[in-house]
């Protein structure tokens, strides 16, 4: 197996995961992770630190959907209309199975400034300071966006498409402040 | 740290367990471990962490992905996805324009202040380039150990940032690479090409030398006097401008100014146009800064000032 098969064989389900998160859109994800690693073959010569080829890929792939979401100039979340075929079906009993399909179409409902963040976070492959790094942007701000990116997902995680919040036990991250 | 800290910290700590050595996260896992609200409350948080990165680990890949991917490198068919239009692959100049034009200036949340200072502790901890020692006199007067170091660091970080991409007279920059490396001769001692205090004669003295002149600047800028300019050498030949405005013996300000032909970034705003949110404070050359773009030359204004006092720049735009 080639350098290069082995690159991708580490890296790209995870770019995948991240991609999907970002496009919110299975084929556009794919394009995303294929444009890095082209992109990969093109200037990957140029990286110095081959240890850092996961945090270059993932910074390159995020730097593509900017630069797609810039040139169609949709910084804003997708409509419902074009995420709902990725929804999970609503079920009567009010219960939500946290599935692939849900974790994304959640990711996609959060505020652009979280998603990226929380995803790199979940992926789990990521500290915290390599986000920062994939991202740019200080550490501290990342820490910032993941702990708010948490409550929005949560909240999300609480709602039901019909605006109630269903019966499950609601996680509040100072529930061990409020204990007496 | 008190227990809200911990929290906040805790948040970014992984649920498989990376982060367990990880001395930024030390000290909240030893409150942790001793406080027993807070750690019923980590337990809970990685149980729910747990479960999602679960669920997203459990997205279904597309089968046909990897091979897609394998037969997409093939080097004399691979299409570069442009923004003006596509090419055919091998144009380096293409694909550099694609890759250095993608990022957007990314700024943090406003607000948030008690988050934002415990994470700025842990920022401080991590930051590579020492600040400089605050200075009575202006910035052009640094003469302590302190920053002769920083700007040492500086130098090289910035020297490795504009010479990693090959110079060469078709060498074009992103206008914070001319930032960075202007930013350079504000943390130590320089001397200005030009010390004059009449903005037509450093003008004049900009356009003899076929040096990029500033034509479209702030009203408050052109009532401030002028210190000096001096010229800026970028690789490859390239040269930008800089001018020194003087409010006061304590605070200068400074106005790079450089070639739209040398620049990369498009879609800069008009002067008019500049607003708060165009203001950013940039952690490598710690000053508060500003872009704006005309038909002719890129602007990039300047100041020494704390991170969170980047809206001051307004004051001058």
């Amino acid at each position: 197996m080639s350098e290069f098969e082995e690159l991708i064989d580490a890296h790209y389900q995870a770019l995948y995961r991240f991609a999907y998160s970002l496009a919110k859109n299975p084929d556009a994800a794919a394009d995303l992770v294929q444009q890095t690693f082209c992109i990969w073959a093109q200037k990957g010569h140029q990286l110095k630190e081959r240890n850092k080829a996961k945090t270059w890929l993932f910074t390159t792939l995020y730097r593509e959907h900017l630069a797609i979401a810039r040139r169609s100039r949709r910084f804003v979340d997708s409509s419902a209309d074009e995420v709902e075929y990725q929804l999970p079906t609503h079920q009567d009993d009010n219960t939500r199975t946290l599935d692939g399909k849900r974790a994304i179409a959640l990711l996609s409902e959060l505020d652009e400034t979280f998603r990226a963040p929380l995803t790199l976070f979940y992926i789990q492959q990521h500290s915290y300071k390599e986000i920062a790094e994939i991202l740019e942007v200080p550490m501290g701000t990342i820490m910032s966006r993941i702990s708010r990116g948490k409550k929005q997902l949560r909240q999300k995680m609480l709602t039901v498409p019909s605006g109630k919040i269903n019966n499950v036990i609601e996680l509040n991250p100072n529930k061990a402040e409020s204990h007496g | 740290m008190d227990k809200e800290q911990a929290q906040f910290i805790l948040q970014s700590y992984r649920p498989n367990g990376s982060d367990a050595l990880d001395a930024d996260f030390a000290d909240a896992l030893c409150m942790a471990a001793k406080d027993t609200e807070l750690g019923e409350w980590l337990a809970v948080e990685c149980a729910e962490d747990a479960s999602f990165a679960a669920a997203l680990s459990d997205v279904e890949i597309p089968v046909e992905l990897r091979q897609q991917i394998i037969e997409a490198m093939d080097m004399d068919q691979v299409k570069v996805w442009d923004q003006d239009q596509t090419r055919e692959m091998g144009e380096d100049d293409a694909l550099d324009k694609l890759f250095m034009n993608a990022v957007d200036q990314l700024l943090p949340p406003r607000g948030l202040r008690d988050q934002l200072l415990t994470a700025m502790h842990l920022e401080q901890a991590h930051k590579t380039v020492t600040p400089l020692v605050a200075q009575k006199r202006g910035l052009g007067k640094v003469s302590s150990m302190v920053a002769v170091a920083a700007a040492v660091v500086a130098g090289a970080f910035l020297a490795y940032e504009l010479t990693s991409l090959a110079p060469s007279s078709d060498q074009l920059f992103e206008s914070h690479q001319v930032q960075h490396h202007a930013g350079n001769f504000l943390q130590a001692s320089f001397e200005y090409d030009v010390e004059d205090d009449d903005p037509e004669r450093i003008h004049s003295w900009l356009v003899n030398r076929q040096l990029p002149a500033p034509t479209n600047i702030p009203q408050a800028l052109k009532e401030l006097s002028c210190a000096g300019c001096k010229e800026i050498k970028l690789p490859g030949e390239k040269r930008a401008s800089m001018v020194c405005y003087s409010e006061n013996t304590d605070a200068n300000i400074y106005l790079i100014i450089v070639n739209n032909a040398d620049i990369l970034d498009r879609g800069l705003p008009a002067l008019s146009e500049v607003c708060v949110k165009d203001c950013y404070h940039c952690k490598v050359t710690d000053c508060s800064c500003a872009r704006w773009q005309d038909a002719h030359n890129t602007y990039i204004l300047l100041k020494k000032t704390p991170s969170g006092q980047k809206a001051e720049l307004m004051n001058y735009l």
